[in-house]
């Protein structure tokens, strides 16, 4: 008997101490910050190369990964004074391995793009080729430079050669967006959704979710459209390229003042130009004054120039002849098909309809269904007196998106009005 | 719509900016230097806007811009002493337009706010235009009372905003708000405290690099096993992977595993204490280990791509609610063997043939077992979870997982070599075999602890303890 009652309590002791040191070691389990775990990825990865460079500073290969780093957390958080810290990073790297140093080389092109220096990603991204041939990111760089300096066969086969490398999101979106401009919207569709079924991390998800609504407001879904933004949002509902395309569907469906309040607020809080820019047509069209979002505009195109988006700028707000000048001066670097469209308004704005017309022409060529391109070459064409044509084509561009700009979709209509 | 953002994937969408004003053109910075004196709070904020916003806004053009957003301003910095909320009201305002970049002004908002109250602890909170990008940072000293363990300096890095560091390695500063205990005497900065940044909750007990003084490392780092915890998880954040690196990465994750599953609360008791009072075979050891294995596996993998997919969802909570299911699952378990061994004490007496305990194991048998299994492995253990969503930020995914199965390998080793041990040392103890001839009751003590335990882990898992 006194057997049983030792046991007994020697049980009795063993329970209550596993129940004791059980709830004693929860007290540092939940303290690991699991939800938050996504959020801070990149940051992740950005703090894990900072620790690791305190240690051993110089370590060249780590300084060129923290410089790329950099540069995604710029895009991620939206917080431009990354830049600088990417260029120091780079240099670093170079200083510590000045030749054959490829992944340095990636990121000045990646930074170079970011900046929308076109020409030098494109160097930059060549000579990194060189000494990383079978490097997936080089072609990313590589494709981003040429597609926007007018290269589309040499982008379409350095993405082609990232697709070989490495599936993934980064080169499936590429891809997505080298179709669309080749006209191919399905296939467009269907890269941008594979994309997005490759998305695990939520920048990545957010942003294939923008494009997927992107691609649909396009051509005219809004109801596709709303619905991607809004499974963006649900991800991020504090993202501002979301937003934005909601705020474009709540003024396609003619919920003007919702539309504006959401806009008003967007450029509050981040002043990016295209917001300001579109927050200005979208006055106009609704026939406020947009004169203090120009004047906004103007100042930060002087801060940080940017001639394609001042040229489309300077026609908005009626400065035919500024508009000119700053496109035929973007013509000289790069001849992307944008700016091709851009050079042919300016040229139209500036009574200069025959050379207009083979700019427009050019614009088209590649087969982008691009309902402002379409209507841009359609107004120009009616100026040249070829009205059947130009009533085709303005008919084809609202056909595609009958809400492809605030001020000019319902202008269009009164074109077709006045050509038949 | 227009294209004018030239749709650089995967770049960012604005132009170069021009590095004159260190933070971007667009950027709101904040600093708040918080004093604290016997009888009330003094919060000196400094606003430095930039040539953007200032140029949407046009302060120069409101006559009582400053007396304005401080109001606003005061109205959104939240101070609490003690726990209770203080009414915070303007002093002083001031506004003045340093020049910027391109001939544009920018605007520099100083308003000085102050909270009567004293107390043990206060608490500062800045909620002033706070969706915007920029510097956020705050300063504390004590005038006439010691701060104890202040979490932020006394003095402004960037000399109240005039002068933004330029080191390479860390982040922006971003504190949001700070909590200062407030002792007698005169104040005395030490390193340590709370500091509340904008990174989601919890974020900033990530390395984040920030120049804070006491930046703590991860949680749980004090220990041997906190540094190799670190180690593994920065492994997989590592961009230059090098095969031994990748060796090396899944021998930590297994011997990370075996040792986590050492460590107490992870049911490992519960499943010895089972496998000990239920003649256990070595089989049986076997079969829970490979349970724990496949069940932790599969929830790290189930989980990571939950909160990949949707940040909505609130890993924390999440693992709450597992650990009541565990719970509740251990508690029926023991239910089960409860019932088994009241019903049928007849079969304990079986026991003689030198203890391979045929007769015992059909009372419950393997359901039950990997019931265990189940609930020893339900919980995912979150720096393994930290590595998964770590490895698929980076594109890693597979590497990610095999991690994870390595780690979920080595806590099924731990167990099941428990197990095993336990099987063992009943087969040597005749002893114990006699008590359990003798004692009929024995079955009965054990499946009620069982209970007990399975109890105790859902509401513990429940309240949060």
């Amino acid at each position: 008997m006194i057997r049983l009652v030792a046991i007994t309590a020697v049980v009795g002791g063993l329970a209550l101490l596993v129940t004791a040191v059980t709830s004693l070691s929860t007290s540092d389990a939940p303290a690991q910050p699991v939800g938050a775990v996504t959020e801070v990825a990149t940051h992740r990865t950005v703090s894990a190369l900072q620790d690791k460079l305190r240690r051993t500073p110089s370590d060249a290969d780590a300084w060129a990964a923290l410089g790329s780093a950099y540069v995604e957390q710029a895009r991620v958080t939206g917080d431009p004074s990354y830049y600088g810290k990417a260029q120091g990073a780079l240099d670093t790297s170079l200083r510590h391995r000045p030749e054959g140093n490829g992944f340095a080389t990636i990121g000045l092109g990646a930074l170079a793009n970011a900046r929308h220096d076109f020409a030098a990603a494109r160097d930059h991204a060549t000579r990194a080729q060189a000494l990383l041939p079978d490097t997936a990111e080089v072609y990313g760089v590589l494709a981003d430079a040429l597609t926007q300096l007018g290269m589309a066969a040499e982008a379409t086969a350095a993405v082609q050669r990232m697709l070989d490398l490495e599936p993934g999101v980064p080169s499936f979106t590429r891809a997505a967006y080298d179709l669309e401009q080749r006209g191919d919207v399905a296939g467009a569709r269907a890269a941008l959704e594979r994309a997005s079924d490759a998305a695990a991390a939520s920048p990545d998800v957010v942003f294939c979710r923008y494009r997927l609504g992107e691609l649909a407001f396009d051509h005219g879904d809004l109801d596709e459209a709303l619905s991607q933004y809004s499974q963006g949002l649900a991800v991020d509902p504090r993202d501002v390229m979301l937003l934005q395309g909601k705020a474009k569907v709540e003024f396609a469906r003619g919920s003007v003042d919702e539309a504006l309040r959401m806009y008003s607020e967007l450029v509050q809080r981040t002043p990016l130009p295209q917001l300001v820019h579109e927050y200005a047509n979208m006055l106009r069209a609704a026939g406020r004054d947009p004169a203090p979002q120009f004047a906004v505009l103007e100042r930060q195109f002087a801060l940080a120039p940017d001639d394609l988006a001042a040229s489309v700028a300077a026609a908005d707000r009626g400065d035919a002849a500024s508009a000119l000048r700053l496109a035929e001066a973007e013509w000289g670097r790069r001849q992307h098909v944008l700016v091709a469209d851009a050079l042919a308004w300016a040229l139209h704005l500036n009574g200069r309809h025959e050379e207009a017309l083979s700019f427009a022409d050019r614009a088209v060529s590649a087969g982008w269904h691009n309902a402002a391109f379409l209507y841009h070459r359609g107004v120009i064409l009616a100026a040249l007196g070829r009205d059947a044509e130009a009533a085709g084509v303005v008919e084809e561009a609202l056909r595609i998106n009958p809400h492809f700009s605030f001020v000019d979709a319902p202008r269009a209509r009164e074109v077709l009005g006045g050509l038949r | 719509m227009r294209v004018l953002g030239l749709l650089l994937l995967g770049l960012l969408l604005f132009p170069a900016q021009a590095e004159a004003h260190p933070l971007g053109n667009f950027t709101v910075n904040h600093y708040h230097g918080i004093t604290v004196h016997p009888d009330r709070v003094t919060v000196r904020a400094v606003v430095d806007t930039a040539e953007i916003p200032t140029l949407q806004e046009r302060p120069a053009e409101v006559g009582d811009y400053a007396s304005r957003e401080c109001a606003v301003l005061s109205r959104a910095t939240s101070v609490e002493v003690d726990g209770r909320a203080v009414p915070v009201e303007v002093r002083s305002s001031a506004v003045e337009f340093p020049p910027g970049d391109g001939g544009l002004p920018t605007t520099r908002l100083t308003c000085v706010v102050e909270a009567w109250a004293s107390g043990e602890t206060v608490a500062v909170r800045a909620g002033y235009r706070d969706d915007r990008v920029g510097w956020r940072e705050m300063t504390a000293v004590g005038d006439g009372v010691a701060l104890l363990d202040p979490p932020v300096p006394g003095v402004s890095v960037t000399g109240e905003l005039r002068e933004y560091p330029d080191d390479l390695l860390s982040d922006p500063l971003d504190v949001r708000s700070v909590v200062l205990r407030v002792g007698a005497g005169s104040s005395a900065a030490v390193v340590g405290g709370e500091v509340g940044g904008s990174s989601p909750p919890g974020g900033s007990s990530l390395p984040g690099g920030s120049s804070l003084p006491g930046g703590s490392s991860l949680p749980g780092g004090s220990s041997l096993l906190g540094a190799a915890t670190q180690a593994f998880t920065s492994l997989a954040g590592d961009r230059d992977l090098t095969p031994l690196v990748g060796v090396l990465a899944v021998v930590l994750s297994l011997v990370l595993g075996a040792s986590h599953a050492a460590l107490p609360g992870h049911g490992k008791t519960v499943i010895a204490a089972y496998l000990a009072g239920r003649a256990g075979t070595p089989r049986d050891a076997l079969v829970v280990g490979a349970t724990v294995t496949l069940t932790h596996t599969a929830g790290v993998l189930a989980l990571g791509l939950l909160i990949s997919a949707t940040s909505a969802v609130a890993g924390d909570s999440v693992l709450r609610w597992l650990g009541v299911v565990s719970g509740v699952l251990v508690t029926a378990v023991g239910v089960t063997l409860l019932r088994a061994s009241v019903r049928r004490p007849v079969l304990v007496g079986h026991g003689h043939g030198h203890g391979h305990g045929h007769a015992h194991g059909h009372g419950v048998g393997r359901t039950g077992l990997i019931g265990m299994g189940v609930a020893g492995g339900l919980v995912p253990s979150p720096s393994a979870l930290v590595v998964l969503l770590g490895a698929v930020a980076l594109g890693r995914t597979w590497f990610g997982v095999v991690l994870v199965l390595g780690y979920g390998l080595g806590m099924a080793a731990t167990l099941t070599a428990v197990g095993l041990l336990l099987v063992r040392l009943r087969d040597r103890l005749a002893a114990v075999e006699r008590l359990r001839d003798r004692f009929t009751a024995l079955p009965v003590i054990t499946a009620a602890l069982v209970v007990v335990v399975g109890v105790g882990l859902a509401v513990r898992a429940a309240w949060g303890w």
